[in-house]
């Protein structure tokens, strides 16, 4: 019985400040909903109902900064992500929690149908002759690679990451969470080792805040973003007090003379 | 005052359901943000091409096979699927990204390759951005769930789609794919009552014989497996063979040149009809067919 009576319980949620148990509380529910996405990411459409889809949900300060460090660091690798894995950047350290979804059959066990996508081909051949094989297995244990991805892939398997991918942001737009898939996240997920098994990783940023964090983005929002303006309001407001003091327990500045 | 019947009223609205498949596809979220969709929404009469080509595939495939047979019995029945198309070009990437997803150092390289090498397979084209066709496979997915929200029961396929593309349904689009909304009844494309006693139980059998050999293998030590198929097995000693099919690459070859003279005959009149609509103020991507 005891258990019973006890089920009680007065929970504040509000988002402000970050990380204070109000905001905890807060984002533990929007991991209820990440996972419920994962969930629907696994029973999309499948080419030949095939299992392949695996998912990762990472959340936290510190593995949200990681994230963001390593898209920061992949900015710098190419001109047309620079302005844009910046922001991006900004995005994942605002979010609540990330959801990684990869293949794990695209690099090496193909759909095999000769269905034309990876290659336009009428056969596998175009995903096959760049591969190490023998017996048509693909030896996938060289996991060298001068790109960020180690192509060719299945692109078969590639359309089925789509469908989990679309499952998972259906179901969060299902449940008003505010969720964005994001090429910087995916590359940047995939490189840090999340979902490792998988040949191509998508990465989808979640978060329930009053104001969506993934749309209607300022110019320059690396620089200029919620927590810039505090850490510099932070700043900001000490310096003049440390120059306009006085003794507040004998005399405090009035408006009038008279007081 | 009208009166209904609750079958004509539901057929009818398999199409505002469409509307709702189409929109939520053009909606769905993009990681490129770059792809360029085309929906097409084919119902009735406008079939009957698309049924007639997975008719000539379905000789060479199984899969093909029972969406053919769905399709045509339901068509024929009088209460066809209404049939979304939809389709992107996926062989070029403007993103300068340089993944190495499709195999080549960058894209700049990728869309030279993919220029020249133009192609098809047996569902879509090719060589693709891999990145594009993640993005097509969110907008079907979309579309799927769209039409789910509605219980309609539905299901993507490259059988519908390819075949659409092949006769000229779509045109631009390296990849078009079918989803076939209804008809309105609890189940139509899972566990398929129209295709209740289409095969009988040796052909179910023998199709997984055929298909997952290794599960019907006997002791592999001897390095001549045996294949156990029948109940008594050790008799019938039938072995694992393997080689080329010459019955099968004539028969594929067959079907190939059927589906070409299929395009021959249809083709025209389904470009003509994308000329019309390509008149000013009229956007062929949003065009939706009168059923009538």
């Amino acid at each position: 019985m005891g258990k019973i009576d006890d089920f009680r319980g007065r929970e504040l949620i509000y988002e402000y400040p970050p990380g204070s148990p109000q905001d905890l509380r807060r984002r533990e529910g929007t991991l209820l909903a990440a996972r419920l996405m994962i969930n629907a990411a696994l029973t999309a459409p499948l080419a030949g109902g095939v299992c392949q889809v695996e998912a990762e949900l990472v959340y936290g300060q510190e593995e949200q900064e990681d994230l963001a460090r390593k898209i920061e660091e992949l900015a710098y690798t190419n001109r047309a992500w620079e302005e844009m894995f910046k922001y991006e950047a900004v995005m994942v350290r605002e979010s609540d929690a990330v959801i990684f979804l990869g293949n794990r059959l695209a690099g090496e066990f193909s759909l095999d149908a000769g269905c034309g996508i990876c290659g336009g081909q009428p056969n596998c051949s175009y995903f096959y002759e760049k591969k190490n094989t023998r017996h048509g297995l693909v030896d996938a244990t060289d996991r060298r690679s001068d790109t960020l991805i180690k192509g060719p892939l299945c692109s078969a398997r590639v359309n089925d990451l789509g469908y989990a991918t679309g499952s998972a942001l259906w179901l969060a737009s299902r449940l008003l969470v505010d969720a964005r898939p994001l090429i910087s996240v995916s590359l940047a997920g995939q490189q840090l080792g999340y979902c490792r098994r998988s040949y191509l990783v998508a990465g989808i940023c979640v978060a329930t805040l009053a104001k969506n964090p993934f749309v209607d983005i300022n110019p320059d929002y690396h620089l200029i973003n919620m927590a810039k303006v505090l850490e510099n309001t932070r700043k900001q407001y000490v310096t003049p007090r440390t120059v306009t003091t006085f003794e507040y327990r004998k005399w405090i500045p009035k408006k009038s003379e008279e007081e | 005052m009208a009166r209904y019947t609750g079958q004509e009223a539901a057929r009818e609205h398999l199409v505002d359901v469409a509307r709702h498949v189409v929109h939520a596809v053009h909606k769905a979220p993009q990681m490129t943000g770059r792809l360029k969709l085309s929906t097409e929404i084919i119902t009735g009469d406008d079939l009957a091409p698309i049924i007639e080509g997975l008719g000539v595939l379905a000789k060479v495939s199984q899969f093909v096979h029972w969406d053919y047979t769905t399709f045509k019995d339901y068509y024929e029945a009088g209460n066809p699927p209404v049939l979304v198309l939809i389709g992107a070009d996926c062989t070029v990437s403007e993103m300068s990204w340089n993944c190495g997803a499709c195999g080549f150092a960058t894209c700049a390289e990728f869309n030279r390759y993919a220029r020249e090498n133009r192609g098809t397979g047996l569902i879509g084209g090719g060589p693709c951005c891999n990145w594009k066709v993640l993005d097509l496979g969110m907008a079907c997915d979309w579309g799927c769930a769209a039409a789910w929200q509605y219980n309609v029961d539905n299901r993507i396929q490259g059988s519908s789609g390819g075949v659409a593309g092949t006769l000229g349904y779509l045109p631009g689009c390296s990849n078009v794919l079918g989803l076939p909304l209804g008809p309105s009844r609890e189940m139509v494309w899972y566990s398929r009552e129209i295709m209740n006693k289409k095969f009988d139980y040796q052909q179910h059998v023998n199709t997984m014989l055929a298909s997952i050999p290794t599960h019907f293998m006997a002791f592999p030590g001897g390095g001549r497996p045996v294949f156990k198929s029948s109940d008594r097995w050790w008799e019938a000693n039938s072995l694992i063979t393997w080689g080329p099919n010459e019955q099968a690459e004539e028969k594929l070859y067959e079907v190939v040149m059927e589906m070409a003279e299929l395009a021959a005959k249809h083709g025209p009149a389904i470009a003509e009809r994308y000329k019309k609509v390509s008149n000013p103020g009229q956007n062929p991507e949003s065009r939706i067919q009168n059923p009538e």
